[in-house]
């Protein structure tokens, strides 16, 4: 509890109690950050989680490679990378160091699985998941995306979309009944598949459900409807795969 | 109440399954190996296998199979009830799944190399730009511990130990400048069941890389 004690005041003004029960308070409501790119991709899953968590953030987007070099030179850290999360002095990289980190900072370790056997099938999600999330960021990024298109989506996106529909039948969410972290990684993976092709989920009704489910969620909602979300594209510009504006 | 038994279905080869193997003999868990030998072969066991994502490698315990490595490696883990290979904290776990993407990272930038013929020419370049500045983050992080984690041994020790025993097969003095690194690979060797499996017939006869991949290992 001591070193919560001796950490800066938080950035915002909001609450100037001084009575010891808010110092916890306030502790919770102080600003981590999130950097990256200004673009969703990696990014956006934990930007949801960070909503859905009441977690305030700086969401710092940087623009160009001479952006990103001059913050990673005042960071100082020894392995900078993006995405990171600057909490107080703590850095972290990689996605899913940051997505657990988050989930035990909010006290909600029931988004790895609430049984070990919803923890293994989570893992095993997330290793589908991580494949095909990077394979559509190679489509995107693809000098010849629009005459693959079709073949990409034949041979690697529907086997996998048909496969995790079959494993999402029944379900509220893609492990059941409790929202997971890979909930959080999948409907990002549904949703750009989505904007590649407004049809792409026609055929896997579970996962168009599971997306719905995940979208009506509050903090999701809002978060959907703010300017920040709006703005910001899904890849870069320079990206071969032209995707419609925000 | 007899144990489940236990079938690891690959190829006949180290591959990217040999953390699961190394988890296995670590964990003094009896298992059986269904070894593949052509992708005729496990396309006609694929139709049939009872798992939502079916891929090598699997596992399957009594009637359940399960596939995703880093997935069978966890159940293994419960299973054994060796929750600490998680890390021993928080802050351990936090830091252990950051070194996993790190190596994750690592292992398929050296993988899609080894599949790439055209690129093999240029490996010491290669290294040069992808390797060695992972190697160097790795060998910093690495500094005063036992395990990459710390004093205790990590799920993540078996994906590292795996890459770094590639990359060292791929380029004898790739960890010339990596004392800390090859400290972390002498202490994990020295565990007695790694040690023992290292020794046997099981391990030494295994090929690293499928017949079909063009590299050439230069040693």
């Amino acid at each position: 509890f001591f070193f919560l004690m001796i950490r800066r005041p938080p950035r915002s003004t909001q609450s100037r109690s001084s009575a010891a029960s808010d110092v916890y308070k306030r502790q919770m409501e102080d600003t981590v950050v999130l950097a990256y790119w200004h673009i969703q991709s990696f990014a956006e899953p934990l930007r949801m989680l960070l909503e859905y968590l009441h977690i305030k953030y700086e969401d710092k987007a940087f623009h160009t490679d001479e952006e990103w070099a001059a913050d990673k030179k005042a960071l100082n850290f020894p392995f900078p990378n993006l995405p990171y999360l600057k909490d107080g002095d703590k850095v972290l990289c990689e996605s899913e160091a940051i997505g657990y980190y988050l989930a035990f900072k909010a006290k909600r370790i029931d988004l790895f699985g609430t049984t070990e056997d919803e923890r293994v099938q989570a893992t095993m999600v997330r290793g589908v998941l991580a494949d095909f999330y990077r394979d559509i960021g190679q489509f995107v990024w693809n000098p010849n995306c629009a005459t693959d298109q079709p073949k990409v989506f034949e041979e690697k996106f529907n086997p996998r979309l048909k496969r995790l529909n079959d494993f999402a039948a029944g379900k509220k969410h893609i492990i059941g009944d409790n929202i997971n972290l890979v909930d959080f990684l999948l409907y990002q993976v549904l949703y750009t598949v989505r904007k590649i092709d407004a049809k792409a989920l026609d055929a896997y009704p579970n996962l168009q459900a599971i997306a719905q489910t995940f979208e009506n969620i509050p903090e999701i909602k809002a978060y959907h409807e703010s300017d920040r979300f709006k703005s910001r594209p899904i890849y870069d510009d320079e990206a071969p795969f032209k995707f419609p504006a925000p | 109440m007899a144990e489940a038994s236990i079938t690891l279905g690959y190829w006949g080869i180290q591959g990217l399954a040999e953390p699961i193997v190394k988890l296995l003999e670590y964990l003094g868990l009896k298992y059986q190996v269904k070894a593949y030998t052509s992708p005729e072969e496990w396309a006609a066991d694929k139709a049939t296998l009872n798992t939502p994502f079916p891929n090598l490698p699997y596992l399957k315990v009594g009637d359940k199979t399960l596939t995703e490595s880093e997935a069978i490696a966890y159940f293994l883990v419960f299973h054994a009830n060796r929750t600490d290979l998680f890390g021993a904290n928080n802050d351990e776990r936090v830091q252990a799944t950051a070194v996993r993407g790190v190596v994750s990272d690592v292992t398929r930038d050296f993988v899609a190399f080894i599949m790439d013929a055209s690129k093999h020419a240029e490996q010491d370049k290669y290294f040069e730009e992808k390797i060695h500045p992972r190697l160097a983050r790795l060998n910093a992080f690495a500094a005063g511990k036992k395990h990459i984690i710390g004093d205790n041994l990590n799920l993540v020790d078996f994906a590292l130990f795996h890459a770094l025993y590639i990359l060292g097969k791929m380029d004898s003095k790739v960890l010339d400048n990596y004392p800390n690194l090859q400290n972390i690979i002498n202490n994990f060797n020295a565990i007695p069941q790694i040690n023992a499996y290292h020794a046997s017939d099981a391990f030494k006869n295994k090929p690293l890389l499928p017949p079909t991949a063009a590299y050439k290992f230069r040693d």
